[in-house]
């Protein structure tokens, strides 16, 4: 459960679901009720995670999207993480001490 | 309108049985198999206090319930509206009983290809379902659940004709347990179905037979000639899915059968019918954006509440658990100024 030495795990709470439409992806918590509805690069970055790619490809694949630096592309894509945090869809995991 | 579970048994195996997951859930937990006569009554009193008029039973086969004569007087005793949801194969003692009353206090839903036998009904079973249909004549309404794409209808329009019961035809698409335990059309099937449908209200209509459509039908299934050929033929349209009421033996109310494990409600004795669906539908609406195809989020009819997007057990189950984990370095996230993140994972 725990992530590498100096590294920050995020995960998503068991209650989570979510399904792709069309134009979007609904993601949907059980134990609250709330839906969430994510389009565009949040839309992209939920599916980019549900495909387990690593974090520096999803700061690569954020990049070319939204045609950003790197150095923004990141900031951009920290900051999806933890607003998803603050909502309940991901939760961070204790990273390992010592 | 609720559906009031009064046997937990069946003695037939549809394959596309959707009350299955939950007739068996039921019957591992040593849970009686037919509703006890004072439980019976306080559904009576329930269906009273949301001034609802009929009573639906429903099981399993409610006219296997030993005491099926008994449930009816006493429905009846309250001035209620018989309506039995049956496989059509009914003991003498319960046909008696049934015959017993008219047709305007009285329907027997038949669901003609109900059966023991995996490959679909054989002729024995339809032998004794056609004499069953002549007794009951215009208290029968002919049900058939369309679960594969090679279904026939044909044979249902003599059999109207043949045994007086109800011109009127009810169809209803086999849906998904949430488990996907029970054989269930695929939404991509739908189109295929939609067709024949079409095609048989035409000669239906013919025969002076019209059709009316259970829930989790969608308006796309059917092109807009035959939308319009179904509306001539003067078919019951509905893109409907909402909260049945089918309150089980342990007293619970759930949305539907197929969705028996994810939303219920109980049945107390103050709740009436109409908080009970305020509840049902509080907990499906979550899940009420989206709809069986991908294509329901642009969907004009859905967005206009025309459609309700399909059965709610096949739209749950396109969810998927999300199965994230991305790791970033803590570094990472202070350099992106978001320090406090690090101090309180720490």
């Amino acid at each position: 459960m725990s992530g590498e030495a100096g590294a920050v795990v995020f995960s998503c709470p068991e209650a989570v679901r979510w399904v792709e439409d069309a134009d979007r992806v609904l993601v949907v918590d059980d134990r609250s009720g709330e839906t969430h509805t994510l389009r565009g690069a949040e839309a992209a970055v939920w599916g980019w995670l549900t495909l387990a790619y690593p974090y520096p490809k999803l700061v690569q694949l954020l990049a070319a999207l939204l045609v950003l630096s790197s150095a923004d592309a990141e900031q951009r894509l920290v900051a999806i993480l933890q607003d998803w945090r603050a909502a309940g869809l991901l939760q961070m995991l204790e990273p390992p001490h010592g | 309108m609720a559906n009031l579970v009064v046997a937990g048994a069946c003695n037939l195996k549809c394959v596309y049985c959707f009350a299955g997951d939950h007739m068996r859930a039921l019957k591992d937990s040593a849970a009686p198999a037919f509703i006890a006569l004072e439980a019976f009554e306080a559904r009576l009193d329930f269906l009273d206090r949301s001034g609802i008029d009929e009573i639906r039973l429903i099981g399993g086969e409610p006219t296997l319930h030993p005491h099926f004569p008994e449930l009816i007087r006493r429905a009846r005793r309250r001035g209620k509206h018989i309506v039995v949801f049956s496989h059509g194969l009914l003991s003498a003692r319960a046909l008696a009983c049934l015959e017993a009353l008219s047709p305007d206090e009285c329907t027997v839903l038949v669901n003609t290809n109900a059966t023991r036998f995996p490959d679909g009904p054989k002729e024995e079973e339809q032998t004794r379902r056609r004499a069953t249909l002549r007794r009951l004549g215009p208290r029968a309404l002919l049900g058939f659940t369309i679960y594969r794409t090679d279904f026939r209808l044909d044979f249902l329009l003599p059999l109207v004709i043949e045994t007086g019961c109800r011109k009127s035809i009810r169809l209803g698409l086999a849906q998904p347990c949430l488990s996907g335990s029970n054989v269930h059309l695929h939404p991509k099937q739908y189109p295929v179905v939609g067709r024949k449908i079409a095609a048989f209200a035409r000669r239906a209509a013919g025969a002076g037979v019209k059709l009316e459509f259970d829930c989790g039908f969608v308006r796309c299934m059917f092109s807009e000639t035959d939308l319009a050929a179904l509306r001539e033929a003067g078919t019951d349209l509905g893109w409907r899915c909402n909260p049945i009421l089918d309150v089980d033996l342990s007293g619970q109310a759930l949305h539907c059968f197929p969705l028996a494990d994810k939303l219920q409600a109980p049945l107390t004795d103050s709740v009436d019918a109409a908080s009970l669906r305020t509840a049902l539908i509080a907990q499906a609406q979550p899940y009420r954006l989206a709809g069986i195809y991908k294509e329901c989020s642009t969907c004009p009819f859905k967005a206009g509440g025309e459609c309700m997007g399909g059965c709610l057990a096949g739209t749950l189950r396109r969810f998927r658990p999300a199965t994230i984990r991305v790791v970033v370095s803590a570094d990472t996230l202070v350099t992106a100024g978001h320090a406090s993140s690090v101090a309180l994972a720490g």
